[in-house]
């Protein structure tokens, strides 16, 4: 089952490879909402093995893709939490946070989207994770507010609230980035 | 607010073109996958636990059984408790009765089915057939059953010569024991007084001898 159907559709059936499945939509969301790192698998192995415990109460009421939305989600706050604290005792080098974003197509053009894509990780990087989790699924994933709401487990309102907020930083970043700049790129 | 709309606009490019491929991310849940392949799930531990007390419970289980019939096994040569030879042991001294042959005939006509049950009473004389020891004490007590003493002298005459000291020293009291029903006192207590000589004889028996000869008149 391709991406587009399975997030079409939020079906996955049961006769199908369902952990297989499972396993591509987690790493793909789970890419969208903590970008990319050098733990990235890390917390895809921790999301999937929540997802797998889960895997036999999930009746279907939500939308597959919502679902294991809400789990790579928890996933990552549960993550971020613990590397902050974790973070406030060590000291930590510097995380080559766009790696796999250094590969890419030759031209002038390419390497402006690469650096383009490395500015924005990089800002986003900077956001709290509800915040970053919320501007990515609305501003940049194009999720209603419902769904965003039921993947954080927020109201609407706190989702607004959160999404007016991690918005406002972020292009504050980003006007500082001339990359950004709506005059150059334009 | 323009162009923080067009800002936007680019950060939505960017996060496009900068997602991975389906090769990529098809290539990163294998990965995972495999991880989770390799790592023993709870189910996995807890199945393993419990293969292991199963298992403990199963080797107590036997362990206790087999003590069991250890601890209640009686001692050889006890009246009435002899311990059977085993029908193989027994085979031959019986009549060959059921040879190979009576089985190895390809057809099996009416008459010959008749002659297949032929087998059957070797095998169940294999299987009743008592030892030496066991014949003597039941020979002993239908002797006495038939106020026999001669038979009763005779039998308890064989046993005496059993390889075992127990058994040797009950034949040789309830010698004593006629001797002594006979009116016999001097016999039975020449055979208590030989008794005691024999070394490793119980005393619980000796104690019997000397009672009898005690009481005998």
């Amino acid at each position: 089952m391709s991406e587009s159907t399975i997030e079409r559709t939020g079906v996955l059936a049961p006769t199908t490879d369902a952990p297989g499945e499972l396993l591509v939509l987690l790493y793909r969301q789970m890419r969208k909402l903590a970008g990319p790192r050098p733990d990235l698998e890390d917390l895809v192995q921790a999301a999937a093995e929540r997802a797998l415990r889960a895997w036999p109460r999930y009746e279907g009421r939500a939308q597959l893709s919502t679902w294991s939305y809400g789990v790579a989600y928890r996933t990552y706050l549960d993550h971020e939490r613990w590397y902050r604290r974790w973070r406030r005792r060590f000291s930590s080098v510097e995380e080559p946070a766009e790696r796999e974003l250094a590969d890419g197509p030759d031209g002038e053009a390419a390497a402006i989207e690469v650096a383009r894509a490395r500015s924005l990780h990089r800002a986003l990087g900077l956001l709290p994770a509800p915040k970053r989790a919320v501007v990515v699924l609305h501003d940049l994933e194009g999720l209603d507010l419902g769904e965003v709401a039921a993947i954080v487990g927020a109201n609407e309102r706190t989702v607004r609230s959160r999404l007016r907020d991690a918005r406002h930083r972020l292009l504050t970043l980003l006007k500082s980035d001339p990359l950004f700049d709506p005059e150059v790129s334009t | 607010v323009n162009d923080d709309a067009r800002r936007l606009k680019l950060a939505q490019h960017a996060w496009l073109d900068a997602m991975p491929s389906e090769a990529e991310v098809a290539l990163g849940a294998r990965r995972i996958e495999l991880r989770l392949g390799a790592r023993p799930t709870r189910r996995r531990i807890h199945r393993g636990w419990l293969l292991v007390v199963l298992g403990v419970l199963l080797g107590g289980t036997a362990l206790a059984y087999v003590a069991s019939r250890a601890a209640h096994r009686p001692p050889p040569g006890e009246p009435g408790q002899a311990l059977l030879p085993s029908a193989k042991a027994m085979a031959p001294s019986l009549p060959p009765v059921a040879s190979s042959e009576n089985f190895d005939r390809p057809a099996l006509p009416e008459e010959s089915q008749t002659s297949l049950p032929r087998a059957r009473p070797v095998q169940r004389a294999a299987r009743t057939a008592p030892s030496a020891d066991t014949t003597s004490w039941k020979d002993v007590d239908d002797a006495l059953s038939a106020h026999d003493s001669a038979r009763a002298e005779a039998a308890l005459e064989r046993l005496s010569q059993s390889p075992d000291v127990a058994v040797r020293a009950k034949a040789e009291l309830g010698r004593a024991q006629l001797a002594a029903a006979r009116g016999d006192c001097p016999a039975a207590a020449r055979i208590v007084a030989k008794l005691a000589e024999t070394p490793d004889v119980p005393e619980q028996l000796l104690t019997r001898g000397r009672e009898l000869v005690r009481r005998c008149r």
